[in-house]
């Protein structure tokens, strides 16, 4: 059997030599790629007085060069993509149905007027483009200006879209990326990165971009390339290990940018009840929020605080709801959700524990591995509450809106808010526990582009933010002058 | 003597060592067809006798359909897995809610049982501790133990005590190197380099075998003369799972736990004096005896590497049966660790065993060849680890350890492990005993994943250390 080739693209060169065998996650998908020990030398930037080359494009040629890159990204059009498509059926976690939606809708994330609004929300197109003045209190003339660093992105592999994303935010920036693929997404960086090659092969974009893969945790590779001689920033998405992995190397000139695993969970005001329509409502939201991309990201809803009351009446409604929410999963569209790829077998045997005693805890589908939906009978959540996954969300219930704070913690990410009427009560009180995304229920998975994430602002941090002081003893004290004592 | 199928299958289920005439040669030479089949009819049995009564069972068979068993292989849907000790809402435990927990306890197990476990009043139960002691007083033929997990929850195991006796008699057979039922008595002593008591389920086995082994109490020494607090134990896997989870701040630790961690703040002042005075004993009283000693290898390391410090060298009688549990659970062991076992308790050879808490009855024996050996009292299985279904019985597979407890009196005796087994079904072991047997490491699929997700024995010292630092910064 042949093994698919994973090629070794450094700055807009294409490699394919040394390859060795790699397996892929859970042993399902074996690739070569380039042996990266024999390229590591290549991979950093090196001098970065290199990246000067960007420094000769406006933010307009960037955003053209965004827009052409999208057409090119027109799934049916484009071979590289089918081919990574067709290949990350076998990697990705979700299934090819979501897969392949999330390939198809690579190119809407190249909109001029999208970007613009991300880089102008987050950290302002003029601040990127040259020098901000502004006159401070004691007559120095400041400006700031916001500079590209040489970075490294270790990539999550549970969304397609976030390879372009990492190389969005590296192009506005005129910074200089390694993608560290992932295992579980070996693909997709590579066939965006071989897009813009065949496109542009001379382009200072394209020549700053860089994507191997290697196994993450490979000391010898790492020690040598996480030094700030190569690197300034590190972008780490990931899980509790690899982030713990990857903080080893930190060290003074060299910045973690950590996207750090998250969980999310929902809140159900008990308005929810007033009607069936918006219990329906509510449901297919909700449902959406816990489906979406089969519940493998963090946005996804896991633990759902719901206000139906706790009383025999209450679970009635709780369990009623919890069945039409059930319903509404499965009814999801098959490029948002679909049954999992396989339902993980240690959350199995929990859910199957509970299903045998009903007294506390009620358990909606999830025989067939196609998710379930777990209602307590007390108001708490399930002992085995952080392995939810799978489309398998635990509704409990309370009876006020103050016990819904137990939802949020440290590892919270998002908070889907149901009804709207509700969130005002709730937005200034959810942060101070942990909560750092709040959205309407139903758009969890839609995350936002300008919108911060994970309660920082990345595009921000990624910059380096030079200041640049204009001072004259007729305009500002100068230090000099000051008395002696 | 010649006995009926039907009495040797009897035997299997209540007095396994007298189906070999209490000789260890029996025992161990039996027939694997002989097994195979006395194993299967006692399946039967069991099914039999508790499909309909056990109400959790019953729902699991009624969803799977499973009505009779023909075959080993029809019980596999029926498996518990570890999940099953553990189903009941952890806030019980903080409230104290032991009522709660008795009633879900009583739908595990038979409806006599279940009923006797209703009527204890554990209404004035102030934690674990006092919880587990009025069941023992109020049951006295339930041995009820717990495991412990880093999600917060124990596994609550309702074992009879009767399984616990079973097993130490087998355990019997080859410490005392038994060759019938009228064998010498041989005076053994234990040294244990553990607590003397305690409710975690190889507390309870270090216990059954004291009785079974030894002459009369006073022949047991354990280095601590005191009670390993399961409350404690649980506090630690609270801390542990809420610093997994981040929320350690809003942790509320009840005042009957501070009180508890004063008492044992003396204790562990005394600590230093009770270990002296163990090593006194053993170089003393010990010296030259025949001694059983068994725990982790980790507990018997640590008390020989304190031992040999302490310039002692081959204390025991050479006859004396020095045993291992359970695996290396996540821990790399030390170069040399067994010969410096060896070396300081003077035994020729040591006994290292497979076993878990979940499976009272099924301790099984590493041959000189490095082969665990089933005991006759489970049947084990492999089951393929992603789908859970049963890899044929025959040449050599790897997967999913499960077994079925022969032993269990009370309760459903099937139960699925984490652990990756290898299992040889046809050829005999080289070492010439003729079961079936585990060749190669045993490893934990949670290990290979990256990362154990439980408190084991092994880690249990730890778990302690933690809760009580954690109780420290409280009280400052």
């Amino acid at each position: 059997m042949t093994h698919p080739i994973a090629p070794l693209v450094i700055r807009g060169e294409v490699i394919t030599d040394n390859l060795i065998e790699v397996g892929g996650r859970g042993g399902d998908l074996a690739f070569l790629t380039p042996d990266a020990h024999q390229y590591i030398d290549r991979l950093p930037l090196g001098n970065p007085a290199k990246l000067a080359d960007l420094y000769a494009l406006s933010f307009e040629d960037i955003l053209d060069y965004c827009v052409a890159l999208g057409e090119r990204l027109e799934f049916s059009k484009n071979a590289y993509l089918q081919e990574a498509c067709e290949l990350s059926y076998r990697t990705a976690p979700t299934t090819p149905t979501i897969v392949r939606a999330s390939y198809m809708g690579l190119q809407h994330l190249l909109s001029r007027e999208l970007i613009t609004e991300m880089v102008e929300s987050t950290v302002g197109v003029k601040y990127l483009e040259g020098w901000v003045p502004q006159t401070l209190l004691d007559g120095t003339e400041l400006e700031v200006r916001c500079f590209g660093a040489r970075t490294l992105h270790i990539v999550a592999g549970n969304a397609v879209a976030l390879s372009l994303w990492t190389i969005v935010r590296n192009m506005v920036l005129r910074s200089d990326a390694i993608i560290k693929a992932p295992s579980n997404d070996p693909f997709t960086a590579l066939a965006i990165a071989r897009t813009m090659i065949d496109m542009a092969p001379d382009h200072p974009l394209t020549r700053h971009l860089t994507v191997a893969y290697w196994k993450g945790g490979d000391q010898a590779l790492e020690q040598r390339l996480y030094q700030p001689q190569n690197l300034e920033k590190i972008v780490a998405w990931g899980g509790f290990a690899s982030i713990k992995h990857v903080t080893r190397y930190i060290q003074p000139g060299l910045e973690l940018i950590s996207l750090d695993p998250k969980r999310s969970a929902s809140i159900i005001g008990k308005d929810a009840f007033a009607n069936e329509a918006s219990m329906r409502d509510a449901a297919v939201r909700l449902a959406s929020d816990i489906g979406a991309i089969n519940q493998k990201g963090c946005v996804c809803a896991r633990t759902v605080y719901v206000q139906s009351g706790t009383d025999e009446e209450g679970l009635e409604r709780l369990n009623a709801f919890g069945r039409y929410v059930y319903d509404a999963m499965l009814g999801l569209p098959n490029s948002l959700s679909t049954a999992p790829r396989s339902y993980d077998r240690n959350l199995k045997a929990h859910v199957d524990a509970l299903r045998l005693d009903d007294e506390w805890y009620r358990v909606i589908g999830g025989q067939d591995g196609e998710g379930a939906i777990i209602c307590s009978q007390i108001p708490e959540p399930v002992p085995f509450a952080t392995l939810l996954d799978d489309r398998t969300a635990n509704l409990v219930p309370v009876d006020e809106l103050s016990e819904m704070l137990d939802a949020v913690d440290a590892y919270t990410q998002t908070v889907g808010v149901y009804p709207e009427s509700i969130k005002d009560q709730l937005k200034d009180v959810l942060p101070l526990y942990g909560a750092q995304r709040i959205v309407s229920l139903g758009y969890a998975a839609a995350m936002k582009f300008a919108a911060p994430q994970d309660a920082i602002e990345p595009l921000r941090r990624m910059g380096k933010w030079i200041s640049n002081q204009i001072a004259s003893p007729e305009t500002t004290p100068a230090p000099w002058l000051r008395p002696s004592l | 003597m010649t006995r009926t199928r039907e009495e040797q299958v009897e035997l299997l289920l209540t007095d396994p060592v007298g189906l070999a005439d209490h000789s260890l040669q029996c025992w161990v030479q039996m027939p694997r067809a002989e097994v195979d089949e006395l194993q299967l009819a006692g399946l039967k049995r069991r099914f039999a006798e508790m499909r309909e009564r056990i109400p959790v069972l019953k729902k699991l068979a009624d969803a799977e359909g499973v009505e009779c068993v023909e075959r080993l292989d029809d019980v596999v849907p029926l498996l518990f897995e570890h999940t099953m000790f553990k189903s009941y809402p952890p806030s019980l435990l903080e409230k104290n809610n032991f009522a709660a927990i008795n009633k879900w306890l009583g739908k595990l197990v038979t409806p006599e049982l279940a009923e006797q476990i209703a009527a204890v009043d554990v209404s004035a139960c102030k934690g674990l501790d006092d919880w587990f002691e009025t069941m023992d007083r109020e049951i006295p033929e339930l041995c009820l133990c717990h495991t412990s997990g880093t999600s917060g929850t124990l596994s609550f195991l309702p074992c009879g005590v009767r399984e616990f006796e079973k097993a130490a008699q087998v355990r019997r057979l080859h410490a005392w190197n038994m060759t019938g039922p009228d064998t010498p008595d041989p005076q053994m002593h234990t040294a244990y380099p553990y607590y003397a008591k305690g409710y975690l389920s190889h507390l309870r086995g270090t216990a059954a075998l004291a009785r079974t082994l030894l002459p009369d109490p006073s022949h047991f020494h354990a280095a601590y003369p005191t009670t390993l607090s399961s409350d404690v134990l649980h506090l630690g896997a609270k801390l542990r799972a809420a610093q997994a989870k981040g929320t350690l701040d809003r942790l509320v630790i009840a005042p009957e736990l501070l009180a508890k961690k004063k008492a044992f703040d003396r204790q562990q002042a005394d600590m230093p004096q009770h270990l002296a005075a163990f090593f006194d004993e053993i170089a003393n009283r010990l010296k030259g005896k025949r001694v059983y000693a068994s725990g982790t290898w980790n507990l018997l390391h640590n008390m020989a590497k304190a031992g040999l410090e302490l310039g002692l060298e081959g204390v025991f009688h050479p006859d004396s049966f020095i045993s291992t549990t359970g695996g290396a659970k996540g821990v790399v062991q030390p170069e040399g660790w067994r010969e410096e076992v060896m070396r300081f308790t003077g035994v020729q050879e040591l006994h290292e065993s497979y076993a878990m808490s979940e499976v009272v009855s099924g301790s099984h024996m590493r041959c000189a060849e490095g082969n665990y050996h089933f005991a006759h009292t489970v049947i084990p299985f492999v089951l393929d680890p992603e789908t859970s279904r049963p890899l044929p019985r025959q040449g050599r597979q790897t997967g999913r350890a499960a077994f079925y407890d022969l032993g269990a009196e009370f309760h459903w005796g099937g139960f699925i492990t984490g652990d990756e087994i290898t299992v040889e079904w046809e050829q005999p072991c080289t070492c010439g005993n003729p079961s079936h047997y585990v060749v190669g490491a045993i490893q934990r699929y949670s290990e290979k994943n990256g990362g154990d997700d439980k408190i084991t024995c092994a880690a249990t010292e730890q778990s302690h250390r933690e809760a009580m630092d954690f109780l420290n910064t409280l009280e400052g």
